[in-house]
């Protein structure tokens, strides 16, 4: 899960000292058309909101699932979109390439600041933030809904806005959709799993923080007539909350997985498992979970279980020779399977990790029965990749890898899933 | 339970003086519009139920508060006592002593804010779509609603937590300003944004959505981030029993010396994060010695040289194992040097005095400290004053005098609980004082375990003052909330 960032694009400073140029130049040469078009007192309203806006993006966080968001700079890009008036009437509203422009090149200096420190800076995110505000702002002052855009961005209609609000909300809700969906083309384009589940993923991702966002473009731009531009930093203060509060629920998300990662290898250092196993067996395992489009959830408990599978084995008094566990007797796989059950129940919170694990000795299908269909996947899952990993050993000859992809292949129908078994067979494709 | 008379007079006296008040307020104030009280409530009733959960030190969204402000602007002071008494009335696992206090408190805070208003140049408009300056219009009177709200709120809670309890009334208020003021601030913000949204930018109810959104998804976050960090602690815990499983007579050990840790980190007041560390230095220790065999391990006899070797390993093998969990930090100097000595006779480095890691220095005391306090397969347990006399005796050749002087002082405080295993379900910190201001605390529903460990319990328990802790509390702040929530 974690290690997907890219590769830093551009770290050297020289290129950050020609970019900050050519930001600079830019941002003259889009000011001076700012007031030619719109009169010198539009301005300090767009100076105020792309200040925003790369505040915004400078101080982005990671969420969990490894996404990048810039809450504070999203709110303020959309409330920029949807903005009419400003501080009461009498100020025209500003024109949409006006709003594009100054949003891009804030966005753009919001990274400055990443590149300087030689961050890793990872470009999608910004981008499809930036392609969401377009889509915005093309939504609501382009697009003749009815009425006439300018009229919608204006003043809404008369006294009441609650129609405006609503309206404004359908339109960022869309521009919130066309990010995520961006964000589920990109991670599908380096992940080999299926669009459906990284979209249902996305989609899901988004909600809560989402409808935060959201909901504090709307108030800013709702807020900016009567209030002026005392409104965004009024409504981002309790968006700062938010993003501290899901900085610190990433953080600790990703604590979880290290923790869990690291002391599955209790097994090894005992001398019960070989080097690496459970790890291999993880990466397999999610590799495989990934090509059956399980989804995010799926995936990380199908994660702790794989790494977890052989914890059993601690409360057995001395490590059986050899360790490897689909060569022991089908007794002897059964109870480490529900010695380690009983260990992870312990913790009380990973209720069904420690079902899959108990399940992952269980045949696919018993002779003489019809399908055992309560075996979770997941287990099913395990148990073909923790046969494929003792099969093949030390040894990972090309002979030795398909000789144990053989065996496996001999316990088709009845040991193994024959669908996790050709996703087994497509991965292990992929990876030679 | 039963109240103490005291109380009940105390609650019927703030019940009779709000009865006066609503006869003397609501035939002289405007009438409030239907419709706007009609969705202030609906909001105000949901909000009860749901909203109240305490994030971090001192900040907790009370919801609540924003809408009953919003109220008293929007609607007038009828409108305002409306709300409030129907959200109080909604509200669930209440005990009805507790219910006719905040109803009662409610209209008298209530009659005191508008009188307040008023005073301040502020004017019950109705729906009338802006004000001329919202600074002077709206700002002053409402900044004069809230300080008027806060300390009446304040001074009714500590009033009746002084009763219940008999805490030194000073001591509670003070506890309760200290706490409470700064997140008040920041509700009064949200009120003053809500009524802008609601009445000058003409947005009507769903500003109430709008402005509560962020809120709603920060609680959700915290909540998540609480769940989390439950959790994780559960979860090592388990694992670590199931290391231990592998020598009878040190199970429980890694807790025990994770808890003994923690008390001399907080008798030192370290921070809560470096208390957290310190907790994972604790549990973790001993992990290494799953590389040392059973047979080994269960000794009692004298060891041979080469299993010394063995035995003098863990420390480095369970460095290796943990040491990518990056939260870890200074825990992974402590898992490494836990077995140092001042004298420089320890291992594995051999480190002298204050070369060794600070963490290592507490952890040492706390090991050594309960392997003599439990029973091991070659003695019986000895008892606590027993241990500390050896500890002592140690103090500058094994350990650093410091934290076995505060490991004294923490056992002054709090006695030492040897028997209570380490089987994963323990919590992990102690849980706030027993001693607690029964009216706002009987028929709470019991604390979920993932409610238990609060971020902040580290704090609370060492909190031997129950006034600051009441304080901290949020249902004894100014605004005894409706629904308990079971967050402490």
């Amino acid at each position: 899960m974690t290690g997907l960032r890219r590769a830093p694009l551009l770290t050297p400073a020289a290129v950050v000292a020609s970019l900050a140029t050519l930001l600079a130049v830019a941002g003259v040469a889009a000011a001076a058309a700012t007031v030619s078009a719109h009169g010198l007192h539009s301005a300090p309203v767009v100076v105020a909101f792309a200040a925003s806006i790369a505040v915004g993006e400078c101080l982005r966080v990671w969420l969990p699932g490894d996404r990048d968001a810039a809450p504070i700079g999203t709110a303020a890009a959309f409330a920029f979109a949807l903005v009419g008036e400003v501080g009461g009437p009498g100020l025209a509203p500003l024109s949409s390439s006006v709003v594009v422009g100054a949003a891009g090149l804030a966005t753009v200096a919001g990274l400055l600041p990443h590149l300087l420190t030689a961050r890793t800076v990872v470009l999608d995110g910004p981008a499809h933030r930036f392609v969401a505000l377009v889509v915005l702002v093309l939504l609501w002052r382009e697009v003749p809904l009815g009425d006439d855009p300018a009229v919608r961005v204006a003043v809404g209609f008369g006294p009441d806005r609650w129609p405006v609000a609503l309206m404004m909300l359908v339109a960022v809700g869309v521009a919130l959709v066309v990010d995520a969906l961006l964000a589920a083309c990109v991670r599908f384009g380096r992940e080999s799993s299926r669009l459906g589940a990284i979209v249902r993923d996305e989609l899901r991702a988004l909600g809560g923080l989402g409808s935060a966002i959201g909901a504090t473009g709307v108030l800013i731009a709702l807020a900016a007539r009567p209030m002026g531009l005392l409104a965004l930093p009024l409504f981002i203060a309790p968006l700062l909350l938010t993003q501290f509060a899901f900085r610190r629920y990433a953080r600790v998300r990703a604590t979880y997985g290290q923790t869990i990662r690291s002391l599955s290898r209790v097994t090894e250092l005992g001398g019960y498992t070989e080097t690496g196993h459970s790890r291999r067996v993880a990466e397999l395992s999610l590799a495989v979970g990934r090509d059956l489009g399980l989804g995010e959830r799926a995936l990380q408990d199908l994660e702790y279980a794989a790494l977890l599978h052989d914890i059993g084995q601690l409360s057995l008094a001395e490590p059986i020779p050899g360790g490897a566990t689909v060569m022991a007797a089908p007794g002897e796989q059964r109870r480490i399977a529900d010695l380690g059950a009983a260990v992870v129940r312990e913790a009380g919170v990973l209720d069904t990790v420690a079902t899959i694990v108990e399940r992952q000795t269980e045949p696919y299908r018993r002779r003489l029965q019809s399908d055992d269909v309560d075996v979770p996947l997941a287990s099913r899952i395990i148990k073909a990749a923790n046969a494929y990993d003792d099969l093949v050993g030390d040894d990972h000859s090309q002979a030795r890898r398909l000789e144990a992809l053989e065996r496996i292949h001999l316990g088709l129908a009845y040991e193994y899933d024959p669908r996790v078994v050709s996703a087994l067979s497509r991965v292990l494709q992929r990876a030679d | 339970m039963r109240e103490s008379p005291r109380v009940v007079a105390y609650v019927a006296t703030t019940t009779l003086l709000a009865l006066a008040c609503v006869v003397v307020v609501v035939p002289t104030a405007p009438a409030p519009d239907p419709w706007t009280v009609g969705m202030l409530t609906a909001v105000g009733v949901a909000g009860a139920r749901s909203l109240v959960k305490r994030l971090m030190n001192g900040v907790d969204v009370s919801v609540m508060f924003i809408i009953e402000l919003a109220a008293l602007v929007l609607t007038g002071p009828t409108g305002a006592i409306l709300v409030g008494v129907a959200a109080i009335a909604f509200a669930s696992g209440m005990p009805l002593v507790v219910r006719t206090f905040n109803a009662a408190k409610q209209v008298l805070q209530v009659a005191l804010a508008s009188v307040a208003f008023t005073a301040l140049g502020g004017e019950w408009t109705g729906p009338s779509h802006g004000h001329d300056s919202i600074p002077r219009d709206l700002g002053l009177p409402m900044l004069g609603v809230i300080v008027t709200m806060f300390l009446f709120s304040a001074v009714a809670v500590a009033g009746i937590v002084h009763i219940d309890t008999r805490t030194p009334f000073g001591e509670v208020f003070a506890g309760i300003v200290r706490s409470l003021s700064v997140p008040y601030v920041g509700y009064g913000v949200l009120a003053l944004l809500l009524v802008v949204l609601w009445d000058d930018a003409g947005v009507g109810p769903l500003s109430a959505a709008l402005v509560l959104a962020p809120l709603f998804v920060a609680r959700w976050a915290f909540a998540q981030y609480a769940a989390q960090h439950a959790a994780h602690e559960r979860t090592v815990a388990a694992l670590v029993t199931a290391v231990e499983a592998k020598d009878h007579y040190t199970r429980g050990h890694s807790d025990r010396v994770a808890r003994a840790s923690v008390l001399i980190g907080r008798t030192l007041g370290l921070s809560q994060q470096r208390t957290s560390t310190l907790h994972f230095a604790g549990m973790l220790h001993d992990i290494g010695k799953i590389g040392v065999p059973t047979p080994v391990l269960q000794k009692t006899g004298p060891l041979t040289d080469a299993e010394f070797e063995t035995i003098a390993r863990h420390p480095v093998r369970g460095l290796e194992m943990v040491r990518e969990i990056e939260f870890l930090g200074e825990a992974l100097q402590a898992i490494l040097h836990h077995h140092e000595r001042l004298d420089g006779r320890g291992y594995p480095m051999g480190m002298h005095g204050m070369e060794i890691p600070e963490f290592a220095r507490i952890i040492a005391v706390a090991d050594a400290f309960d392997a003599m306090t439990s029973t091991r397969s070659y003695r019986g347990a000895r008892s606590v004053e027993a241990a500390l006399t050896e500890l002592r005796a140690c103090t500058g050749t094994q350990f650093d005098p410091r934290f076995v002087l505060a490991l004294e002082q923490a056992l002054e405080r709090s006695p030492w609980e040897p028997e209570v295993e380490g089987d994963g379900t323990a919590p992990r910190f102690e849980t706030a004082p027993a001693s607690r201001a029964s009216v706002v605390q009987h028929d709470a529903p019991r604390p979920t375990p993932a409610d238990d460990v609060d971020v902040d319990d580290v704090d609370d328990a060492d909190e031997a003052d129950e006034a600051d802790d009441a304080g901290r509390r949020p249902d004894a702040g100014p605004h005894p909330v409706p629904t308990q929530g079971g967050s402490t």
